[in-house]
């Protein structure tokens, strides 16, 4: 690995001008389970590295009923699989946090990291997508707040500027009754990534779908917000039918990279199953 | 009959204390002072010639002590039998991930950077992956130059036909005997079946640490064989073998890898050239490109059976893709011997097995675990399976009518003490074989024989007092738990207690010959050794007076004077009859939508003699079983083009705590071993098994067949699709 | 050049420790190479293993993972420091050691400190609960059965032992 300067600023303001001052020769660190990993293949070769454990701002998970979650970027994916508040106001991101890697892993790799890293195969994507969350990013011109949605750009790319920070990502308070999941496919071992992972979330109002999300991780370049599919369910049912011409959208929005956990067919239609058992599931839990 | 050891003390290993509190010391712990660090610079291309080597960037980087290239130290080769690998490529490179040029730096970041700045001019030239084409009459020959290599014994070899033959073993009747053995039957079967390479996958790569006093050079590896470690390295170096010391060490799992030695060599160099202490330790993206994985096979099987389901004559054509070089090979025909056990539990008048090994432009092939085994014992239990759906009989009914009984034992006059048919039954009881599985779900089984390694050991063991004894032994213990054995069984041959005996692993320089763990010989070769000194000891001491039973800690002191010493050898003979017979039967549900496949329950059934250990001995075949789950569902280290694609333990996956189905360890059996007080091997057994077990529940449980490994999910999904 | 000589100073088995070193190495090479504490293991490098596992204030985490600049101001406990001053076994390392929790012992570290982690967090775990949290740290080994059952059997230890 390439040795690099290790600096660590106490405020975004400070942190915002040691980026300017650096360029692109800095990286950010926040848990470094990424980033560590890159440098170590000398994929990343940053000469200085700016730690962000010390800035206070991008730390914090606060929630309520009312103003939603506000996960600072700093905050731990094992906070977010532990936190109360995020269990009730956001179950789903819960559940998609717990199926992160490990403990180990989950103890150091943050929000931020997760987001901006921006691996198509990682958990947390959909399910922020699914939850309609926002990132809200500083850069040098002042603070701009992006869809989570709208975030990523390609494979391990985000719409980030190098000189920008996220701060932190808000999830607005849930449309009532919302049952959300996750249902992650995990053919190889229990650790590893996903062959392909489904988020969705379901709001039923007298035996009617008033509010769909699905997305879907391993599904292309980017974590992929599966619109038409969602648009399909809106409207009818939650009879089996329904939610089979659902799921059975999903594919075709897909473009799955053929890796070690399946081929692009595969995965499509791993993904057409997990849509559907996840759909079912969710119904099955608002019935009960 | 086996023998109930009166063992006193709980059943803890010796060194537990020290592995718990990580004292336990490894070979990369050592750092001695004035340490140097290695990094090593591989080839990024499958075939080619080295045009030319740039090191002047590298050298000039402070901190950097040495840089050393093919040229540096000349066509130096090694081999575990045949000595074809150059320590460091001098002309040309033959697969992806060969070493080009070495590092010697004052810290691992100044290693890396140096070896960045090397600069290697490559002409690709052709080169060929597939192990068949290879032994086309115009494919790329990989080594024209092999006439001038040498072995282990110093002489060359006799050229095979072609020159990408690494090895080519044929064993059993001819041809024509074969012929009219087929001829004769009422059916024949045959399948063909393919297994990848795969990866030993322990948790601590290949490393060396090598320092020089003056003329003698100090060794600490990861090698298990310190013995053929310290033959290895004077062979190849020209150094004379008294003045090569190899220390003994904790060893971080072996599981075959570990008798294959690569950092030792460029690290010899590298302290001789600066006069340093030297640390070379392989990263896992080198271990997964270059350390030598199980072979890949081809294994095309043949079995005439009668009409009453008698097997009558089986033949295999087994071809295992060498990789570049042959080196990983101990055996000196060059083959993974295993490959002649594909049907060995089965009583069968007429086999014939041909194995051959074929360079190809590849990671070369070594040993894990039950080398050729692994794919013999798939390959032919799921032939089994195959021959009994044709034939409409249950799997365990055909197998027991064809299995080795003690009235009918194989045609070499072994198996006659056979096991095999009650861990069958056992085995067959633990999943409930009798009761119909419910829809996706199945049950399957398989069975095998296991034969123990040949080998050669001795002991040296020391009264100091009465009640005071010491063992010295070479040998290294990759974790199986060697030194608690060797303690176990001198203490009960001695009649003392166990806390009276300490064994001390020596060096080369102090230690008996001892040709290392491997081939699950240790507790046969080692433990009898000990057993005998401690009866010679027993002489010695007391003559009659200790010839009945002792109480514990009561060696009657007498005339003698200590310390007293008695020495003893011990010798495992190649064909010994040490038949193992195990048998794993499991029950798997298989979701039909995504062909995810779970071991619901699993039960392994082993005749495994007498047990020195229990802790030890229920270790190595739940571990075994483990590492035959990964071989089964997910292992494969996939290369396209020469390129290894795992590039880290994230991609090349191992089982991990929840994947593990409930495992019922049944021991079976009262036959004695050759080893002390009955005792058989166990290392390389719990795994045998596994594959060939799920792939036969599977079709079972959804008819979906599959006749490669692994065995992925999406294999058995586009089955699924096929059959609908 | 990139910095090779910052002072970092932080607490190690609950000793304060001061080394001068450049902060980008991982702080696993810190603790084997500079400090001496080899009981901390390297195995895949990239955090799968969990033969680094080290608990950092009181969290489990990988030290291949981690800049040493990260540990200003923290603690680090390693295996080396679970047992006692008397050097009496912690209820996790003697559980280790009498279940064979362990073959070649390259993992044991790394096991017994995430299994320490997990009985601070949770001290009666299920089965279930102690595979789920022991899933990062791997044995080739032992098919993790009796890695399982040590857990388990710290767990009632604890229990068992007045507080
Ligand atoms: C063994 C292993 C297994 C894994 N398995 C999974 C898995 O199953 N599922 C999954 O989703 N992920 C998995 N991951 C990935 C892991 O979740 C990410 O590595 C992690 O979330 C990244 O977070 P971090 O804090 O460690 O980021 P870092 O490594 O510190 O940073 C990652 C990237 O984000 C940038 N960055 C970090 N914070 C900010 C910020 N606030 N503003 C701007 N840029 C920032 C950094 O500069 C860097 O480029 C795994 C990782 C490992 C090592
Ligand atoms: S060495 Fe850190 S997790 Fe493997
Ligand atoms: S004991 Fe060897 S890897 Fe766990």
């Amino acid at each position: 690995m390439r040795l690099f300067d290790y600096h660590r600023p106490t405020t975004v303001g400070e942190t915002s001008a040691l980026m300017a001052e650096l360029g692109d020769e800095a990286a950010l660190l926040a848990g470094g389970t990424s980033l560590m990993n890159l440098a170590k293949l000398g994929l990343a070769e940053p000469a200085h590295v700016i730690a962000l454990r010390d800035v206070d701002e991008l730390h914090g998970l606060d929630g309520d009923p009312v103003q939603g979650l506000r996960l600072g970027a700093m905050t731990t994916l094992r906070a977010v699989e532990t936190s109360e508040s995020v269990r009730a106001l956001a179950p789903g991101l819960a559940e998609a946090a717990h199926h992160v890697a490990t403990v180990r892993i989950r103890n150091q790799a943050t929000v931020g990291g997760n987001l901006v890293h921006a691996d198509p195969n990682q958990d947390l994507p959909p399910m922020l997508m699914v939850y309609d969350a926002v990132a809200r990013i500083t850069g040098p011109d002042g603070v701009r707040t992006v869809p989570v949605a709208d975030m990523f750009v390609g494979f391990f790319e985000s719409v980030l500027e190098p000189d920008e920070i996220l701060d932190s990502v808000s999830v607005p308070p849930c449309a009532p009754g919302l049952r959300s999941g996750y249902l992650k496919f995990l053919p190889r071992t229990q650790d590893d990534y996903s062959t392909i992972a489904v988020a969705a979330g379901l709001q039923v109002r007298d035996g009617r779908i008033t509010h769909a999300r699905i997305a879907v991780a391993g599904g292309g370049s980017t974590a992929v917000r599966c619109r038409a599919a969602e648009t399909a369910l809106v409207g009818n049912g939650t009879d089996d039918a329904t939610l089979t011409a659902a799921a059975d959208i999903v594919p075709g929005l897909l473009d799955p990279v053929a890796d070690g956990r399946g081929s692009s067919g595969y995965k499509r239609d791993m993904a057409r199953v997990c849509t559907q058992r996840l759909l079912q599931r969710l119904v099955a839990e608002g019935a009960a | 009959m086996t023998v109930q050891l009166p063992f006193s003390r709980p059943e803890v290993r010796h060194e537990g204390h020290l592995k718990v509190t990580g004292s336990a010391k490894y070979t990369g712990d050592h750092y001695p002072p004035g340490l140097l660090h290695v990094a090593c610079l591989s080839s990024p291309h499958a075939h080619a010639l080295i045009r030319g080597v740039d090191t002047s960037g590298a050298r000039d980087l402070p901190g950097v002590h040495a840089v050393l290239t093919g040229a540096d130290i000349g066509d130096v080769r090694f081999g575990r039998f045949l000595r074809d690998l150059p320590v460091l490529a001098t002309d040309r490179v033959r697969f992806i991930g060969q070493r080009v040029a070495a590092v010697a730096a004052e810290t691992r970041e100044a290693a890396e950077e140096a070896v960045r700045l090397i600069d290697v001019e490559y002409e690709d030239i052709p080169a060929v992956y597939d192990p068949r084409e290879a032994l086309t009459a115009d494919a790329p020959v990989l080594h024209p130059e092999a006439a001038g290599y040498l072995t282990m014994r110093g002489d060359g070899r006799e050229l095979p036909e072609h020159l990408n033959l690494q090895g080519d073993l044929v064993a059993g009747r001819s041809e024509e005997e074969m012929a009219s053995a087929f001829a004769a039957a009422d059916r024949v079967f045959e399948h063909t079946f393919r297994t990848p390479r795969q990866h030993q996958g322990y948790i601590e790569p290949h490393g060396a640490v090598v320092w020089f006093e003056g003329d003698t050079c100090h060794v600490i590896s990861t090698n298990k064989a310190p013995f053929t470690l310290r033959a290895h390295l004077a062979t190849a170096t020209g150094h004379p073998a008294e003045q090569i010391v190899v220390y003994n060490r904790f060893i971080g799992g072996d599981f075959g890898g570990k008798g294959f030695s690569l950092d030792e060599f460029v690290a010899f160099y590298l302290a001789r050239a600066t006069g340093r202490p030297v640390r070379s330790v392989m990263s896992y993206v080198e271990e997964l490109s270059g350390a030598g994985p199980r072979h890949a096979a081809e294994l095309t099987l043949r079995t005439a059976v009668s009409s009453d389901g008698i097997f009558l004559a089986h033949s295999a054509d087994v071809v295992f893709d060498g990789g570049a070089y042959a080196a990983g090979k101990a055996a000196p025909d060059l083959v993974p011997h295993g490959g002649l056990d594909t049907m060995s539990a089965y009583s069968i008048a007429a086999t014939r097995h041909r194995l051959r090994t074929v360079y190809t432009n590849s990671v070369p092939g070594g040993h894990m675990r039950a080398p050729g085994e692994v794919q013999a014992v798939f390959a032919g239990e799921t032939h089994v399976d195959l021959i009994a759906g044709e034939l409409g009989l249950d799997p365990v009914e055909l197998r027991r009518r064809n299995l080795l009984r003690p009235g009918s034992p194989a045609p070499d006059g072994t198996g006659a003490q056979s096991a095999a048919g009650e861990v069958l039954s056992r085995a067959a009881e633990g999943v409930d074989w009798a009761t119909q599985p419910t829809r996706g779900r199945g049950t399957g089984i398989a069975v095998y024989r296991r034969k123990g390694g040949a080998g050669r050991g001795g002991v040296v063991l020391r009264a100091l007092a009465p009640d005071r004894f010491e063992i010295v032994t070479g040998a290294a213990d990759q974790g199986a738990g060697t030194v608690t054995m060797i303690a176990r069984v001198a203490a009960t041959a001695l009649g003392v207690d166990e806390s009276c005996v300490e064994v001390v692993q020596q060096p080369t320089a102090v230690a008996m010959f001892d040709q290392g763990a491997g081939a699950s010989r240790v507790t046969r070769v080692l433990g009898e050794a000990a057993r005998l000194a401690a009866l010679d000891m027993r002489d010695v001491l007391a003559g009659d007076v200790l010839a009945g039973a002792v109480p514990a800690g009561a060696v009657p002191a007498c005339a003698v004077e200590f310390p007293v010493e008695v020495t003893r050898e011990a010798e495992a003979p190649r064909g010994e009859a040490s038949d193992t017979f195990g048998a794993v039967a499991v029950e798997v549900e298989v979701d039909e939508l995504t062909g995810q496949i779970t071991v619901v329950r699993a039960a392994l059934a082993a005749d495994t003699g007498t047990v020195i250990n229990p802790l030890s001995h229920r270790g190595q075949l739940e571990g075994g079983f483990a590492f035959g789950l990964g071989a089964a569902l997910m292992e494969e280290l996939p290369v396209e083009d020469g390129q290894v694609l795992a590039g880290s333990l994230g991609d090349y996956k191992l089982p991990t705590a929840p994947d593990m189905p409930p495992l019922t360890v049944i021991n079976v059996g009262d036959t004695p071993g050759p080893g002390p007080f009955g005792a058989k091997p166990v290392g390389e057994f719990g795994n045998l098994g596994v594959a060939p077990a799920i792939g036969n529940a599977v079709a079972r449980a959804v008819g979906v067949r599959l006749q490669q490994l692994p065995l992925p999910a999406e294999a058995v999904w586009a089955g699924l699709a096929e059959r609908a | 050049m990139p910095d090779s000589g910052k002072r970092i100073t932080f607490t190690v088995n609950g000793l304060e420790r001061d080394v001068v070193t450049a902060p980008a190495r991982p702080i696993l090479d810190v603790l084997r190479e500079d400090l001496g504490l080899t009981g901390t293991k390297e195995g895949c490098s990239v955090g799968v293993c969990g033969a680094c596992s080290v608990l950092i204030d009181g969290q489990l985490m990988s030290a291949c993972l981690i800049p040493v600049g990260e540990l200003e101001g923290r603690a680090v406990t390693t295996v080396e420091g679970l047992a006692d001053e008397d050097g009496r076994l912690s209820a996790v390392q003697q559980a280790f050691l009498t279940c064979g929790g362990f073959q070649c012992g390259i993992c044991t570290p790394g096991q017994v400190v995430a299994a320490t982690a997990l009985l601070a967090e949770c001290p009666a775990p299920s089965p279930e609960q102690v595979r789920d949290w022991m899933m990062g740290n791997l044995c080739r080994c032992t098919g993790y059965y009796s890695i399982v059952s040590a857990v388990l059997e710290a767990a009632a230890a604890g229990r068992e032992e007045p507080a």
